[in-house]
């Protein structure tokens, strides 16, 4: 792949869609409240820059907080699951079973036991993070190849050196596709955190108060710099996580081997 | 004079405890044989192979591997019909992963790995990862991690299946060369009759419905052996002779009534 169809395309097409966003607003004359243009909303941006700012940090707070315990305990919980097939068959129900249940109705419930503010915030994050993280692991290493287990059985491999030397290197894979969904629904989890659990106090509010507020205050320039805050701080999670699966996987899983075969 | 090194006594093995694969068969193998078990599919021969691995338990029957020192750790090697390496180590790696578990330290392991690497002409792949090599020399390491713990007792499940005939000849000569050095005892799965002739000093030929041994052929060439071995007068006779006693194998199945499997 050239520079130009990994930079140039996506350049050419962010301008023409830029285009047809002040075309559209000059041609049928919508009005700001409905779709302002792109200068008004970098400069409410600015406007608000203090609140948005404060809000960006306590949201990615939130996001880290619960993205990274989910891990911890999803990767737990996963090792636990996988270690035996009684507990796997015993607990993986139950566990689907929460995960059927909408977060919209674990809220209220969460926020009775955690209070308002950032507690039970991260906590709806870490939920929504944690059952991608969990389905993907267990099932990463619950499919470890069946030669490679006689293999590790046959020079008498204990049960931690068969996890840590077979089982986690071949569910890696599988783990880094948990950690990319999860990272995605991660800024969801917080900032629909906020809308139930948030508080409006000055340094309290996260990104996701931020955004009742404007909504509230009809400030609708601004409301659209809040998405793109949120858009960034997404990115972020999502970028990390594909650099740490860059990281682990390039050197020898099939989907970073495209390029070698050329 | 010759020293028995592995006693089957009866062993049988069930699945599911209707689905007999091996009827009950007595096998000795002496110090310094190289077995080969040769048959139509679903005769058994990898079954056997894994029982004497320990990987599987039998239904009935016993194996005594006589001297103590192969049934601890290390003293037993196996290679796998893919060559199961772990795709996410190096050469290198792989191959030390025998002494890596048994708790060997780093230095003496990489010393092992360098020599096992030299003696099979793969020194200049220590590095590379297994995706980058081909279907022979991903054998040719597999045979290596086998023959890193210096094993008495080589136990290999059709090897050279899934390669072409010339890399076939050439790594079944290879691994003449290899045993001239150290005299390992070897017991192997193949479906070739010409392959079996070629490296066994005792031919297995077994028989389906259930799994039994219909007949051992022995296989009086000397060694060692090389290409010129193949042309020779004697080599043909005797692939005609094991080439007979397997189709007589194939068609004395229990199922079209020709008698009992002892």
């Amino acid at each position: 792949m050239s520079i130009w169809t990994r930079i140039g395309w996506p350049l050419v097409f962010g301008l023409l869609l830029l285009a047809g966003w002040y075309g559209a607003i000059t041609l049928f004359e919508i009005p700001e409240y409905q779709l302002p243009p792109l200068h008004r909303i970098v400069q409410a941006g600015y406007e608000e820059r203090e609140m948005l700012m404060a809000g960006s940090i306590q949201t990615t707070m939130a996001c880290l907080i619960g993205f990274f315990t989910s891990i911890a305990g999803g990767v737990m919980l996963s090792i636990m699951l996988a270690s035996s097939e009684r507990a796997y068959r015993g607990a993986y129900p139950y566990i689907l079973l929460m995960k059927m249940t909408p977060i919209i109705v674990i809220a209220p419930i969460i926020i009775i036991w955690a209070g308002q503010g950032l507690a039970s915030i991260t906590v709806i994050t870490f939920l929504i993070c944690f059952f991608p993280i969990v389905a993907n692991t267990t099932m990463g290493l619950r499919s470890t190849d069946s030669n490679h287990l006689d293999l590790f059985a046959v020079y008498k491999a204990n049960r931690w050196q068969q996890l840590l030397w077979l089982r986690a290197p071949a569910a890696m894979p599988y783990f880094m596709t948990g950690l990319k969904i999860a990272a995605a629904l991660t800024p969801i989890g917080a900032l629909y955190g906020d809308t139930v659990a948030g508080m409006g106090a000055s340094n309290e509010a996260g990104l996701g108060f931020v955004v009742m507020i404007f909504n509230s205050q009809f400030k609708i320039p601004a409301l659209f710099a809040a998405a793109i805050v949120s858009c960034a701080i997404g990115f972020l999670f999502v970028g990390m996580v594909n650099l740490v699966s860059w990281l682990a996987l390039r050197r020898w899983h099939e989907s970073y081997l495209i390029d070698h075969h050329a | 004079m010759q020293q028995v090194l592995i006693q089957l006594r009866g062993v049988s093995k069930t699945f599911d405890g209707v689905n007999t694969v091996l009827a009950p068969t007595d096998l000795s193998v002496d110090r310094g044989d190289f077995i080969s078990l040769i048959g139509p599919s679903g005769c058994g021969k990898t079954t056997l192979l894994k029982l004497v691995a320990g990987l599987i338990k039998p239904t009935s029957g016993t194996i005594d591997i006589v001297n103590a020192d192969v049934s601890s750790t290390g003293r037993l090697a196996y290679v796998f019909q893919d060559s199961t390496l772990l795709p996410w180590l190096t050469v290198r790696d792989n191959v030390g992963l025998p002494l890596r578990i048994a708790g060997e330290d780093r230095a003496i392991r990489m010393a092992a790995v360098d020599a096992t690497l030299a003696l099979v002409g793969l020194s200049h792949a220590a590095g590379q990862y297994p995706r980058e090599l081909s279907g022979g020399m991903k054998m040719r390491v597999s045979i290596a991690r086998a023959l890193t713990l210096d094993p008495q007792l080589l136990l290999l499940d059709e090897p050279f299946g899934a390669l072409d005939e010339m890399s076939r000849d050439r790594l079944n000569e290879e691994l003449l060369r290899l045993r001239e050095a150290s005299r390992w005892t070897a017991m192997f799965v193949t479906h070739s009759v010409a392959e079996a002739v070629f490296l066994s000093s005792r031919v297995v030929v077994l028989a389906p419905s259930p799994g039994r041994i219909a007949t051992t052929i022995p296989i009086p060439l000397t060694y060692p052996r090389t290409s010129v071995t193949r042309s020779s007068a004697d080599f043909a006779e005797l692939v005609l002779e094991v080439t007979r006693a397997l189709h007589a194998a194939q068609n004395s199945s229990v199922d079209a009534g020709s008698g009992d499997a002892r």
